[in-house]
């Protein structure tokens, strides 16, 4: 290839790459050229947040002084006109589950369904109600006095029996040896 | 003799390639365009779509003072487009004039504290009395002037203005500006935008650094005043925050509850009387947006085990027109911890929970919408079984409800662990598949979008009894199945513990929190490894289109453990309450999450609607202000104990004529139970706008 002919091949493929560089430009920065949407509507109103400003829902009675909803007006079914017929709920034939045999009915109860008082998981034996020492503690806990101070736990009351034995000391206050 | 070895490049071809790039980058950059790579976080920046009265959406007239003048939207020689904003001031003694944009949480764009912005206007003026003038909305106190950026000297020519805001300050979420005129002139602005300084976002138009991917959490500068356990979004946008004692026994002794309302515009609360211990409640919206309270606590456990928590049977209306409590009749049993899902005609069933002498409630409890009333016991189908406490029990397409095994304390139910209730069949039959259905405790489940679809998801969990790490489980059921069967879904991203620590791959998290948001994805966020201990800060986004979860959003910087709830507001945002160690403290912090989609354009606009009340099978016109993705009603969230069984997404099909959109509501009442419902409709971009309130009926 010749000095001039191979010059020729570097210029048509920079300007290429100019052209296409420029033109992706263009393509790449359309807010300065997009055509204006031609839609004269009315000004957005704020229902989101009734206290705020008045808005189409005017319905949401927080603000009673709503200015004049902003809606186009819908042909309404039944005003004046012969009532449209209301489509009937469509409902699918789903999850019929098919040999699948229905729980057996249960008897009328004639007591108490028992559910153990403890329900929450904590051990109500420490510190006050609202208070929650893990009936079971985390596996791998060592020490549950030091997961306890861990935790935040402080001067925990045993309020009835030490069933974790967290009072070596028998002062009532456990963890605090 | 041999030739003289040719260069690569002679020196003429080096000339030639020399000019060629001064030429292409000639081109390139004086091509006149946008100056940033960044979105517009502006709506309307053109002035090119305007309201009845031929003024621009989205801006207002604004100023102060004694002074003559016009505002004139011009097609004179706009910057682009067919029009421009003209302010002239023919006389002034005092004040200032200024077109801005409004004010509200759809027009002000969003914007995160710490980050800066690129503001730009086109202009023309005759007098240099001009200035950028910056308004900024804070979380606390509302709407306040911020600062003036910069003066545009005299131009007869288009001349575009660019200044970069100082950091936005702590606290603030919107903010509004534009250019102001103090001396006789005449100002013409056109083509304004606003772009996230931060840090551009590769392979997106995002400009907000890692908010781009992973949104942003802010932490509100004031407490709740109460413990919100029990957080209802209502029909006005405030939310309902119910205490009643808060696991606070001295409250409780005291005889102290406590409810607020939160109005997240404006960061107020208005304290309302609370009539009983509705700590342990269920609660629902009604059809007509009024929140059925069933149930609460009777008695706090005795120390000794002799008895357990105690459940009440009162029930309760909160009205938010009246932001009061009035009293329905009793339920037929006592309900701690009881469930609650509105059905397609707007009756409530509650199941599960604790009776007035702490055993587990067995009874159905029915409310009938029309009567405004429960039921008794004998006029409501029974089955007589327990369903636990809190069972998450979720309407399907039919009017049957799908038990997703997704519960509150200890193991799951005898069985499979999930199964399908039809109460009037009054039969239930087991589903399988359930992974380790006694480790689910305080998992949460959701039915994805869309509702039409009818899949469901339940997200990890744990054991408060047995206490293992909560686990990475997630499972997915498709119940359009004939025999639907829950299967193995992908494992919860991993997260940090306190301190930064990571977790192993087999932890996961319970308390978790799952929030449908209006791009039809599921934001996943907070939860805790054991019982009532161990934060995990982790949140993830769940794609239902591809089953996928994607890592690393933000995390909320609030531990949010057991008593934390998480749910989304109107405007597009998700708020998070609540946490309760096991020491017995409680986290009175607000936090709020952006996600990706707010740092990404201006808000699409709902211009207009026909009418907020939406009959089923109906088609409803709507118009907006440029191309809409998608759009969809989100029934508002009333949740507790990460659970929601009512939150859903309704698609609405569009018929799509320009920017005149049809909404097709569908006719099954099961699948968009009656009620109101944000309205969300998603631009091209993936913005989502403001929610308009609808009711369906």
């Amino acid at each position: 290839m010749t000095g001039p002919r191979r010059g020729l091949l570097v210029l048509a493929v920079l300007g290429v790459l100019g052209v296409g560089a420029a033109g992706i430009w263009f393509v790449a920065a359309p807010g300065e050229h997009a055509s204006p949407v031609a839609a004269a509507a009315p000004r957005p109103t704020d229902s989101t947040w009734p206290g705020l400003a008045a808005g189409p829902s005017a319905a949401a009675p927080v603000t009673p002084s709503a200015a004049a909803p902003a809606e186009t007006s819908a042909p309404a079914a039944g005003a004046g006109g012969p009532a449209e017929p209301v489509a009937a709920p469509f409902v699918q034939n789903y999850a019929g589950q098919p040999g699948v045999k229905p729980l057996k009915p249960l008897p009328s109860p004639t007591g108490t369904h028992y559910v153990r008082p403890n329900v929450d998981g904590c051990d109500h034996n420490y510190g006050g109600i609202t208070q929650c020492v893990p009936w079971t503690f985390p596996a791998g806990t060592t020490d549950k006095c030091a997961w306890l101070a861990g935790h935040g736990f402080k001067n925990l009351k045993v309020a009835a029996t030490d069933r974790q034995r967290l009072d070596r000391d028998g002062n009532g206050i456990a963890c605090d040896d | 003799m041999s030739r003289r070895p040719l260069p690569l490049f002679s020196r003429r071809d080096r000339a030639r390639i020399a000019q060629l790039i001064v030429i292409t980058l000639v081109l390139v950059l004086a091509v006149p365009g946008k100056s940033f790579a960044g979105a517009n976080l502006l709506s309307n920046p053109g002035l090119e779509v305007v309201d009845a009265t031929g003024f621009p959406v989205c801006w207002e007239q604004s100023g102060w003072g004694d002074s003559t003048h016009t505002y004139e939207v011009t097609h004179t020689a706009p910057h682009s487009g067919t029009n421009a904003m003209k302010v002239t001031v023919s006389k002034i003694t005092s004040g200032d004039r200024k077109a801005l944009m409004l004010e509200n949480p759809s027009c002000a764009p969003n914007v995160t504290p710490g980050h800066q912005y690129d503001v730009s206007a086109w202009y023309k003026t005759t007098t240099p009395n001009t200035v950028m003038t910056m308004f900024r909305h804070d979380v606390a106190q509302g709407w306040v002037y911020w600062t003036d950026l910069a003066t545009l000297t005299t131009t007869t020519a288009w001349k575009q203005k660019t200044v970069r805001t100082p950091p936005v300050p702590a606290n603030t979420d919107q903010i509004v500006w534009g250019v102001t005129i103090y001396g006789v002139g005449t100002l013409q602005t056109d083509d304004y935008a606003m772009v996230d300084a931060t840090q551009a976002a590769p392979g997106t138009s995002c400009s907000a650094g890692a908010a781009c991917t992973a949104g942003a959490w802010q932490v509100m500068p004031f407490n709740s005043p109460v413990r919100g356990i029990h957080a209802v979004v209502l029909k006005n946008g405030n939310v309902l925050l119910v205490a009643g004692s808060g696991n606070d026994p001295a409250a409780f002794a005291a005889g102290t509850f406590t409810t607020a309302v939160y109005n997240p515009r404006t960061g107020s609360f208005t304290n309302v009387a609370t009539p009983a211990d509705l700590f342990c409640s269920g609660h629902v919206q009604l059809a007509d947006g009024r929140v059925l309270i069933m149930g609460g606590n009777k008695d706090y456990p005795a120390a000794d085990g002799s008895h357990g928590y105690k459940g009440l049977k009162d029930s309760y209306i909160f009205d938010p027109d009246t932001m009061a409590y009035t009293k329905v009749n009793d339920m037929t049993a006592g309900s701690w911890y009881p469930s609650a899902t509105v059905l397609g005609n707007g009756d409530v069933i509650s199941l599960g929970g604790l009776g007035e002498d702490s055993g587990g409630t067995v009874a159905t409890q029915y409310f009938k919408s029309s009567e405004q009333r429960w039921l008794g016991l004998n006029e409501a189908n029974q089955t007589w079984s327990f369903w636990g406490l809190y069972p998450s029990m979720v309407l399907m397409q039919d009017g049957r409800l799908f038990y997703t095994g997704s519960h509150v304390f200890g193991n799951g139910l005898p069985g499979t662990g999930s199964s399908i209730y039809d109460y009037q069949a009054n039969t239930i039959t087991p589903v399988t598949g359930l992974q380790r259905k006694d480790e689910r405790d305080q998992s949460m489940s959701v039915l994805l979008p869309p509702a039409q679809d009818q899949r469901v998801l339940t997200l990890g969990g744990g054991n408060i009894d047995s206490n293992p790490d909560a686990n990475r489980l997630t499972d997915l059921i498709d119940l359009k199945q004939a025999t639907p069967v829950y299967q193995a879904g992908p494992l919860l991203p991993s997260g940090k513990m306190t301190g930064g620590v990571a977790q192993t791959a087999t932890q996961g998290k319970m308390y978790v929190s799952a929030v449908l948001l209006p791009d039809g994805k599921v934001f996943e966020t907070g939860g805790a490894l054991h019982n009532r201990a161990d934060p995990v800060y982790e949140a993830s986004m769940f794609n239902p289109a591809t089953n996928t979860f994607t890592a690393g959003m933000a995390t909320d910087p609030v531990p949010r453990g057991y008593h934390s709830s998480a749910f989304l507001l109107p405007d597009g945002r998700v708020m998070s309450v609540g946490d309760n160690p096991g020491d017995g403290t409680f986290d009175m912090r607000i936090s709020v999450y952006s996600p990706p989609y707010l740092f990404k354009g201006g808000r699409p606009q709902i211009l207009s609607m026909a009418g907020s009340q939406w009959a089923y099978g109906t088609t409803k016109q709507i118009t907006v202000d440029g191309p809409i993705l998608k759009a969809a009603l989100i029934r508002p969230e009333a949740v507790t104990h990460s659970s929601d069984p009512n939150q859903r997404y309704v698609d609405l099909p569009m018929t799509v004529t320009g920017t005149t959109i049809g909404l097709n509501l569908t006719s099954n009442p099961n699948l968009a139970p009656p009620g109101w419902y944000m309205l969300y409709v998603v631009g091209t971009n993936g913005v989502p706008s403001v929610a308009q309130w609808v009711q369906v009926q």
